[in-house]
């Protein structure tokens, strides 16, 4: 009878430390856990992490449970139980009665009984509290006070962190789209499994640079670039199609560029100039001297024509870049690759001169004037010129030209080689012509564009007259390489 | 047994200690110690200053308790013979034959006064009563009456002329009982008694049987592992050698106490547990008897003599230092 009586006991005890252990362990382990909290807090201050207080708050869960169950795995057992309830002032007697259980002696009997009536005068609802102590809660409180001051701080880290997150919502954001475009591509029955292999690759090369992007800027250059390279791709691909199968993946590509056309994405707009490209292809488009047209007749041929563009170097006087006119000169040099002069200006120039002179002139036309007057020199000879049009040779070169002593013409810098080329050229007294005036620099006379989607654009439309004009293979692998290196 | 038994015990020595408390007064704890020690079939050694009334004290003992009670004092000219016999040549039937002649140590309780003043010969003829309860002359042995109990005094200020206890004696004491001064309110008494015409009449209370009996229940007493271990472990702290020992024992502590000081912790507590009315033993029991248990079996150095760091001290800092 004492020996359950005395086992029920230790059973309870057991119970009761065990409640107790369990809130010792939530105590310790909620301030163990808010002074992780504000430490993260803390450092969030110096080290850019985004919503710290998610990372801290799992701590403290952590630090909560951690504790909860080394309580719960660490049990009390009997002899623990049974010493406890003995400093509720049953000195010893119940330690002593749990190792003497099965003694059977008088002593034991008695000790036994003893301990039991000990036992009915313990108020175990009162025995076994615990308290925490008195600096530790005034301890957490400050911490916690703390805490949320801090939350409250703004420090650069802080807005770092936010941007970070935005950038990286945007890099995944962008990468699912460049999956999609993958997909709708890989959907297009006309593209071969090597092609697709292509795309995958330069879809992969831009998950790396989106992985790298650190602001917004850096996501959408990586997304243009893809689509960029791979219309790129697709054009290399095309050329190698018959006409039949070009139409079909015309139609196709159409059919892609419809799809995006809610989305309001640059692919597909290049999708869908590629597709009627493909669709045109065999028809030359006129140059209207715009530089998003380029007009393949107009250049490659390398003869009088191009001397006739010459003339529209004239025109390119008329941009006082009048020294246009002198490419057209030039132009006959390009007949002959004394594209020298303009070869040198940019050799790309040169060989525009004499081949692909829709490559030097349609750069030179529609940017080589931004860029440099060595490129609008000799370009200005295919390109609208050899339409009679001309004129349109923009140029934005400085009112400051170098002129030497004793050289007819003007001075000209070619900005590649810095060399520094007399040009000659007469106002043709028609076309169209700007004239902007630089301190220094560049820039566009109107309105300001975003050079990105410019670029793209630009890009498009000169592979899309590639695809469509009868230029040599070696010369529109210049282009493409020209166009590619001002992607990088 | 039953508790009822115990109850009688605990009943019957509470009478004793008031008997005792008619002839001495104060030093409670004194007359608790000394008569745990007899309880438990030890011997104990006082020390106190001349005129606390040791002498009284185990007198007055010796009357409530009922038992026979001798007196040795011990002077230097003492030897050993005269504590415990010797052979005498006497006439049996015309022949000359030797008789033994017990010395005053076969008696149940011994007051072995100013034990410090005899000659370590004479001092080491007590050895073999205290440890074995027998004494040895000659070729033959003899048994001590049961009970048996010798209670030393000594005088811790006069040095001049005395012979301090060697450790294997000192060891054999189960207890060292410092005997402390009395109070104002004491000494008023003890005056009162003493220089008065006041007769106090000592009542025997219990007899030589009864003590046995004794005995024989507290050895029965129950001591968890945990108060064991604990008790132990105090006797383990005393020593400076064993792994462990604090820098405080190295420094003043030259020598621990002996296995026998951990058997007089043993049976002193559970004569104490009994005394209280339990069948078991508590920690406080073992840090109670711990004080006169061990404050004799502890050597101390030089640095603790020039620091005044007594053996108590000591205990007290263990005591301190060691765990439940």
């Amino acid at each position: 009878m004492e020996r359950k009586t005395i086992i029920n006991y230790i059973k309870r005890i057991q119970k009761k430390l065990l409640k107790r252990n369990l809130l010792k362990a939530l105590f310790y382990g909620t301030f163990i856990g808010v002074c992780g909290f504000f430490a993260v807090m803390l450092l969030s201050l110096v080290v850019p992490i985004y919503a710290p207080y998610y990372y801290a708050g799992a701590f403290l869960v952590f630090s909560i449970l951690c504790a909860e169950i080394s309580m719960l795995v660490t049990m009390p057992d009997r002899k623990t139980a049974a010493a406890e309830g003995d400093r509720c002032g049953l000195k010893e007697r119940l330690s002593t009665a749990l190792e003497n259980l099965d003694q059977t002696d008088d002593m034991s009997l008695i000790q036994r009984r003893d301990t039991v009536n000990c036992l009915k005068g313990l108020d175990l609802s009162k025995a076994f509290k615990w308290k925490p102590k008195n600096q530790c809660i005034i301890t957490m409180l400050v911490l916690i006070f703390l805490t949320t001051a801090v939350s409250f701080i703004d420090t650069p880290a802080k807005d770092a962190a936010i941007n970070n997150h935005e950038v990286a919502e945007a890099a995944d954001e962008t990468a699912e789209k460049l999956e999609k475009e993958l997909n709708k591509l890989s959907e297009v029955p006309e593209i071969s499994e090597e092609e697709l292999k292509k795309l995958e690759d330069l879809y992969k090369d831009s998950l790396k640079e989106l992985d790298s992007a650190r602001t917004h800027s850096e996501v959408k250059k990586a997304k243009d670039r893809f689509d960029r390279k791979a219309l790129n791709e697709l054009s290399s691909y095309a050329n190698s199609l018959s006409a039949e199968e070009k139409k079909a993946l015309a139609e196709s590509l159409e059919k892609l560029a419809d799809s995006y056309k809610q989305d309001d994405d640059s692919f597909a707009d290049a999708a869908g100039e590629m597709a009627s490209a493909l669709k045109n292809s065999g028809d030359q488009a006129s140059y209207s001297g715009d530089p998003s047209a380029i007009d393949p007749s107009k250049i490659g041929n390398g003869q009088s024509g191009q001397g006739q563009q010459g003339q529209q170097g004239q025109q390119g006087q008329q941009g006082q870049q009048g020294q246009q006119g002198q490419q057209g000169q030039q132009g006959q040099q390009g007949q002959q690759g004394q594209q020298g002069q303009q070869g040198q200006q940019g050799q790309g120039q040169g060989q525009g001169q004499g081949q692909g002179q829709g490559q030097g002139q349609g750069q030179g036309q529609g940017q080589g004037q931004g860029q440099g007057q060595g490129q609008g020199q000799g370009q200005g000879q295919g390109q609208g010129q050899g339409s009679g049009q001309g004129g349109q040779g923009w140029y934005n070169g400085s009112d400051h030209s170098d002129i030497r002593e004793g050289a007819k013409g003007e001075m000209i810098t070619v900005p590649d080689t810095y060399d520094s080329v007399s040009v000659t050229g007469k106002d043709s007294g028609s076309g169209d012509s700007q004239k902007s005036k630089i301190s220094e620099g560049l820039t566009f006379a109107g309105t300001a564009a975003d050079y990105e989607t410019v670029i793209t654009s630009y890009t498009g439309k000169a592979y899309t007259a590639l695809n469509s004009s009868s230029v040599p293979d070696a010369m529109k692998d210049v282009v493409k390489n020209y166009f590619s290196e001002l992607s990088e | 047994m039953e508790e009822k038994d115990l109850q009688q015990i605990v009943e019957k020595v509470t009478l004793c200690e008031k008997e005792i408390g008619k002839g001495i007064i104060g030093q409670k704890s004194v007359i608790r110690e000394v008569i745990i020690a007899m309880l438990t079939n030890g011997n104990v050694l006082l020390e106190g200053v001349p005129g606390l009334g040791k002498t009284q004290l185990v007198k007055t003992i010796a009357k409530v308790f009922n038992i026979a009670f001798s007196r040795i004092q011990f002077t230097p000219d003492l030897m050993p013979a005269d504590v415990t016999g010797t052979n005498l040549i006497i006439k049996e039937n015309g022949n000359n034959v030797f008789s033994f002649e017990p010395g005053p140590i076969f008696s149940n309780l011994v007051l072995a006064d100013e034990i410090n003043r005899a000659t370590p010969k004479t001092q080491s003829a007590l050895l073999e009563a205290m440890q074995e309860k027998t004494v040895t002359v000659g070729k033959k042995t003899y048994e001590m009456p049961a009970p048996f109990m010798v209670l030393a005094t000594q005088n811790p200020i006069e040095n001049e002329g005395t012979y301090p206890l060697p450790e294997a004696q000192l060891d054999r004491f189960m207890f060292k009982i410092q005997v402390d001064f009395p109070t104002l309110d004491e000494l008023k008494q003890i005056m009162d008694i003493t220089v008065t015409n006041k007769k106090v009449e000592i009542n025997p209370i219990m007899s030589g049987e009864e003590i046995i009996n004794i005995r024989n229940i507290i050895r029965d007493i129950k001591l968890s592992s945990a108060v064991e271990e604990y008790a132990l472990k105090l006797v383990v702290a005393t020593h400076p050698e064993v792994p462990g020992a604090t820098d405080y024992i190295k420094k003043y502590v030259s020598c621990g106490a002996s296995p026998r000081a951990a058997q007089a912790i043993f049976n002193a507590s559970k004569a104490r547990a009994l005394l209280e009315g339990r069948a078991n033993v508590s920690f406080d029991d073992i840090r109670a008897v711990a004080y006169p248990a061990l404050r004799h079996r502890i050597a101390t150095t030089f640095e603790a003599m020039a620091d005044a760091v007594s053996t108590d001290a000591i205990i007290s800092q263990i005591i301190s230092e060691v765990t439940e």
